[in-house]
């Protein structure tokens, strides 16, 4: 009986202690396909593919490679079967070469010991002039672009002989741009009939890539379907298990006062030209824009975490003055939810009580000491208003899930009872049901009479939650599009090719 | 392991495990004692005078448990411990100073050079590391200068009741004034807004920063608590053992790193506490004393403080971890 | 690896020190200048630029060392107690290194496969170490005599530095180590990304600890050339080497962060570190004095490197 597939899982499970991580789970993979895997945090992607690459061995079920049971399971063993991964966390050496990460754990050699450093250099070279990739290989991982990072890691997996291909999230940090090119040599690796196994959030970009898609939910297989025989929301249906009213939910209301207004804002450090912005009561505005646009340092500077030379902000019409410190900013309203979550929003190894009330400790010391009767009460009511799943306060935060962590932040802002909040990448990383959550969380702020400035690099979600939306492009606000006027397209040409600018030497 | 079997597994920050780990090595090593010597290791008169003794160590350990959880380790302790208990001993030696003045002013020497440290360390940028070692160098040598080799013994009674006397009778004074510092020291770390901030600023600088708080006067701060606590440190010693040379901090430097270690707080910063940093020294004090009673050769006391040191953390990563606990998943921790 | 023109950047401001405390030296003292002054200078520093060399290998992977001065004392010992056997010099040359290379072993099993802290850790073996040097030598410094052994630290007809060209022959293979093998390339790895090296399928864990028994090692090597110059294994003499050591690392260039460095860049930090003590020596500043000043001379010198390396960043 000849086998077509590549790769067939099947009855696949894996118990942790008191967790049972896959449970009766099959998938296969057909060559040259590119197979969509989706399902929130938790539902054993990851999992299964550990298993597949030989991190985990299964305790029940069976493995065939290329019609072959497979009866070992370590990493090595994967490798000589064609197994790579790339995982969604970079694996490169920061100050080691181009080069030297690409054949990081199989470096050419002379003599056994020595490396061979110009043949390392030149297969380098080859390998990414064939992925149409026009990197320096001497350069140092940490010097290239992010996206460029990402195609070593790619180029990295394909050193070795593929037969299977897994990637985890890799269009994670990517702008739209970047993508296509992923995208553009993923083609090109089925096209020589490798299978690709592509695990992602980012439910839009599904049709454009993948051929069929299967969706996972608590360790359990729920279906496979040809990926232009699902609609989205029956997607995130099927993952959550529950009717997902549509995802961005807003109700839209009349914005009230400015609270946020920046005028002509200049920086040089920060490269930031002649930056106005409005934001107002009730309102969510949107700051897109590609990778590198300016956005996240604009927040910084909003925040006053980095400097700027010369223009005005006002909060609550009141001006501030450049040089306050971020913890006077703070008191006067505002609040930033960075986009490096992990080592600038929260600190790792303090508990989730800690790190809740690190920015208001003036609310839990009555008398003078802290109270932890007070900490208490406040960090658990804002465990429970947000839904933090934790059993303790008291847990470690290293410990949480993506979503969980980015609650915590919130929570932190929340307590500070900030009325102007900045958003830096909200939901990056995180699954869909803790994504809902913060979108409800969102709504409900807004309404409450707060204020968000959202940056994010996932169009539908700007569009969707958004009512005003500002376009950055080079450093610069290039456009600001009502959320009735704004499409995917019309953000993206802007991003690209700035319609409106204006520069601190013309005024 | 699995995102789902996190969500099972508790982990509290406080550390239960490794106290009780602790406490059971303490209680192994009294057990120890008591079998070496039954008849004077657990005497009244025993205990007093190690937890005397211990005090020193436990006083410079507050120091350092507050420097190392917020920055790092503030190696120029026992010199600051030396220069200013010289610079008592020297005006009221020398001077005829009165002698609470003379403490009053040790004391300030100690929070300046403190300020020394946390200015270079926080505003300037010099890892502690360094920094702390080259004023360790800079203070012996100010300390030789001073007293030009020579000894100062013989102090007025009324000072030396701090170090010697016996309040109510029966509890040691050094013992008192220990205490008396354990106990702020545990309030200003566990109960005070400074307190949480040294933890904030030593977990995740950055974010500290970017949640209000202004690391840089915190990191001053804590140093110069340390140096406050070397100085008191200094008092006490010259008020014990009623004579000062050059090098009598020397001794403690090691020693007070190693309690503080292995007290669990860690050189990375964000973790540890007093109370940790106490049993530390109460192991490595005790131990000296048994070290004595067994006529062990002074030569092995530090390769046995080394194998504490090591068995004490090796405990706690068992503890907390589990037997044989595979590192496939957590990211190794780096170097202080 | 570093290309010529970073290390030639990052470096100068050191230099600039150096080139400054000779030229004051040597207007202290007309012998200052003169090739025979060089070559003590050369003898001097050279134990160090090897010790100051496995320090910097530890620093690279994130880790630190402070049983170095440990290691190199015990291995001390151990090379003359073989030596005085009467066996030949390479057994003890060999006794030395394996010993080294043992400690740094064990340093190495409590680090990277127990995973305990390496300040904390090596802060424990310091301690085991010395005393066991101070035991295995009943507290008194142990002689050696063996001439031809002696020859290797020493300087020969006062022109030939005889320890200053073994340790340049071992500083050399420790370059070597760091750019053309898989340990030294992935010292990098472990200090700029331990996780990521070891999902690339690389037993990383065993690299980790290669570091430390291969920086013992190379201190074992030190150590046989310290005891020939020295003509004596003092069970005390590594004290304080293992700061020294460090702040040489630094000052060449070595983050302690991560995972960046240069092996070659220490031999800057170890000149500067020879030059201070040395000049000290020349001007007759007492000893107590001299460790006080050297401390300084770090101090400023990582104060001037620091706030360069942060003009830098912020362009």
């Amino acid at each position: 009986m000849v086998n077509n597939y590549l790769l067939e899982m099947k009855h696949i499970s894996k118990d942790f202690p008191g967790v049972k991580a896959l449970d009766d789970m099959n998938f296969n993979l057909k060559p040259g396909e590119v197979h969509v895997l989706i399902g929130e945090n938790g539902a054993g992607k990851s999992t299964l593919m550990k298993v597949l690459a030989g991190a985990h061995a299964p305790d029940g079920g069976e493995l065939f490679v290329e019609g072959k049971k497979v009866t070992r399971f370590n990493p090595i063993v994967a490798q000589k079967l064609g197994i790579g991964i790339i995982y969604q966390e970079f694996n490169l050496v920061p100050y080691l070469s181009v080069a030297e990460n690409i054949y990081l754990d199989h470096m050419p050699k002379k003599m056994g010991v020595v490396i061979d450093r110009k043949k390392m250099h030149m297969d380098a070279k080859k390998l990414l002039d064939s992925m149409k990739m026009c990197v320096d290989t001497h350069a140092m991982a940490n010097s290239i672009p992010i996206a460029q990072q990402q195609m070593v890691e790619v180029a990295k997996a394909l050193t070795h002989d593929l037969k299977i291909l897994i990637m985890d999230e890799p269009t994670a940090a990517l702008s739209d741009i970047e993508i296509d090119q992923l995208f553009g040599i993923v083609r090109s690796l089925t096209k020589q009939g490798i299978g690709v196994v592509y695990i992602s959030h980012r439910l839009q970009e599904i049709p454009t890539i993948g051929d069929r898609i299967t969706i996972l939910r608590d360790g359990k297989y729920i279906s496979t379907n040809g990926v232009n025989d699902i609609t989205t929301d029956e997607m995130v249906r099927q993952m959550v298990g529950r009717e997902v009213s549509y995802l961005y939910k807003r109700d839209r209301q009349t914005p009230g006062d400015t609270v946020l207004k920046v005028e002509n804002l200049c920086s040089s450090k920060e490269k930031l030209n002649n930056i106005n912005l409005e934001l107002r009561k009730g309102e969510i505005v949107g700051l897109a824009g590609l990778v590198g646009s300016g956005r996240t340092e604009l927040a910084r500077v909003l925040f006053h975490v980095d400097h700027y030379d010369s223009g005005e902000i006002y909060v609550h019409g009141k001006v501030i003055n450049k040089n306050r410190t971020p913890y006077q900013v703070i008191q006067s309203g505002l609040s930033l939810l960075p986009e490096d979550r992990k080592r600038q929003g929260i600190s790792v190894i303090l508990s989730i009580a800690h790190n809740i009330v690190m920015a208001s400790m003036k609310k839990v010391q009555p008398s003078g000491l802290i109270s932890s009767k007070v900490e208490n009460k406040v960090v658990d009511k804002y465990i429970n208003d947000i839904n933090i799943i934790t059993p303790s306060r008291d847990q470690i935060v290293k410990n949480l899930s993506g979503g969980n962590q980015q609650k915590v932040v919130l929570a932190k802002w929340l307590c500070t009872e900030a009325d102007i909040m900045i958003f830096d990448e909200p939901t990056r990383g995180i699954d869909v049901g803790a994504k809902g959550e913060i979108y409800h969380l969102m709504n409900k702020l807004v309404k409450e009479g707060k204020a968000i400035l959202m940056i994010s690099s996932e169009l539908p979600e700007i569009i969707g939650m958004c009512d005003r939306i500002y376009v950055m492009r080079n450093r610069k606000i290039v456009a600001e599009l009502q959320s009735s006027e704004a499409t995917q397209e019309k953000i993206i040409s802007y991003a690209i090719e700035g319609a409106l600018e204006r520069t601190c030497e013309n005024g | 392991m699995s995102e789902l079997s996190n969500k099972k597994r508790l982990h509290v920050s406080a550390g239960l495990m490794p106290s009780m780990s602790r406490l059971g090595v303490l209680a192994l090593i009294v057990v120890i004692g008591y079998i070496i010597d039954p008849v004077n290791f657990l005497s009244s008169g025993n205990i007093n005078n190690n937890i005397a003794n211990a005090s020193i160590l436990i006083i410079l350990g507050i120091g350092q448990t507050i420097a190392i959880i917020t920055n790092g380790p503030d190696l120029s302790a026992g010199s600051i411990m030396t220069i200013c208990a010289v610079i008592a001993a020297v005006l009221m030696k020398n001077y005829e100073v009165n002698f609470i003045i003379a403490i009053i002013v040790a004391l300030g020497i100690g929070c300046i050079l403190g300020a020394l440290n946390g200015y270079m360390i926080a505003y300037v940028g010099i890892p502690s590391f360094v920094s702390t070692y080259g004023l360790l160098w800079v203070l012996f040598g100010f300390a030789y200068v001073i007293l030009s080799g020579y000894v100062l013994y013989d102090f007025a009674p009324a000072f030396r009741f701090i170090g010697n006397g016996k309040l109510f009778g029966f509890l040691q004074m050094p013992i008192v004034i220990m205490l008396f510092l354990v106990v702020l020291g545990v309030l200003l770390l566990r109960k005070t807004n400074f307190g949480r901030k040294c933890y904030s600023v030593g977990s995740n600088e950055t974010c500290a920063t970017m949640s209000g708080i202004n690391s840089k006067t915190v990191v001053l701060r804590a140093f110069i608590l340390s140096g406050l606590l070397a100085a008191c440190a200094g008092v006490l010693y010259v008020g014990r053992f009623n004579a000062v040379q050059a090098d009598i901090g020397n001794p403690y430097l090691l020693p007070v790193l190693a309690t503080v270690f292995m007290g669990g707080t860690s050189p990375t910063g964000g973790e540890g506490g007093i109370f940790g940093t106490i049993f530390g020294a109460l192991v490595i004090t005790i131990v000296s004393n048994m070290i004595n009673l067994l006529a062990v050769p002074s030569e092995y006391r530090d390769g046995i403080i080394g194998v504490l040191i090591i068995v004490t953390v090796l405990l706690d990563s068992v503890v907390k971890n589990g037997v044989f606990r595979r590192r496939t998943s957590a990211k190794q921790s780096s170097a202080a | 690896m570093v290309s010529i023109k970073t290390f030639v950047k990052r470096v100068p401001i050191v230099t600039w020190f150096i080139l400054l405390l000779i030229v004051f030296f040597s207007f202290q003292s007309d012998q200052y200048l003169t090739v025979r002054n060089l070559m003590i200078l050369l003898q001097q520093g050279a134990v160090l630029l090897v010790v100051a060399s496995a320090a910097t290998f530890v620093i690279i992977s994130g880790g630190l060392d402070l049983s170095l001065g440990g290691i190199l004392t015990a291995s001390g010992v151990v090379v003359a107690i073989t030596l005085n056997t009467g066996v030949p010099i390479v057994f003890a040359v060999m006794a030395g290194a394996a010993v080294g290379f043992a400690f740094g072993a064990l340093n190495g099993f409590l680090i990277s496969y127990c995973g305990l802290r390496p300040f904390i850790v090596t802060l424990g073996t310091a301690g085991v170490f010395y005393a066991f040097s101070l035991v295995a030598t009943n507290k008194v410094g142990i002689r050696v005599s063996n001439e031809s052994f002696i020859f290797l630290g020493k300087l020969v007809n006062k022109t030939i530095p005889m320890a200053a060209i073994c340790c340049g022959i071992i500083f050399l293979f420790a370059i070597f180590v760091q750019n053309r093998t898989k340990l030294g390339r992935y010292i990098f790895a472990i200090g700029g990304n331990y996780e990521g090296a070891r999902l690339s399928g690389i037993n990383i864990r065993f690299y980790k600890w290669l570091v430390y028994a291969f920086a013992g090692f190379l201190t074992g090597l030190a150590a046989v050339i310290l005891v020939a110059r020295l003509e004596v294994a003092d069970p005390q003499v590594g004290m304080q080497w293992e700061f020294e050591a460090i702040a040489a690392a630094i000052l060449g260039g070595t983050s302690m962060e991560i995972g960046k460095g240069d092996v070659k860049g220490t031999i800057i930090g170890v000149i500067l570190l020879t030059i201070v003590r040395s000049g000290l020596n020349v001007i007759r500043v007492p000893s107590v004095w001299q460790s006080a000043i050297t401390g300084l001379v770090i101090i400023f010198a990582i104060v001037f490197q620091v706030s360069v390396a942060s003009k830098e960043m912020k362009k």
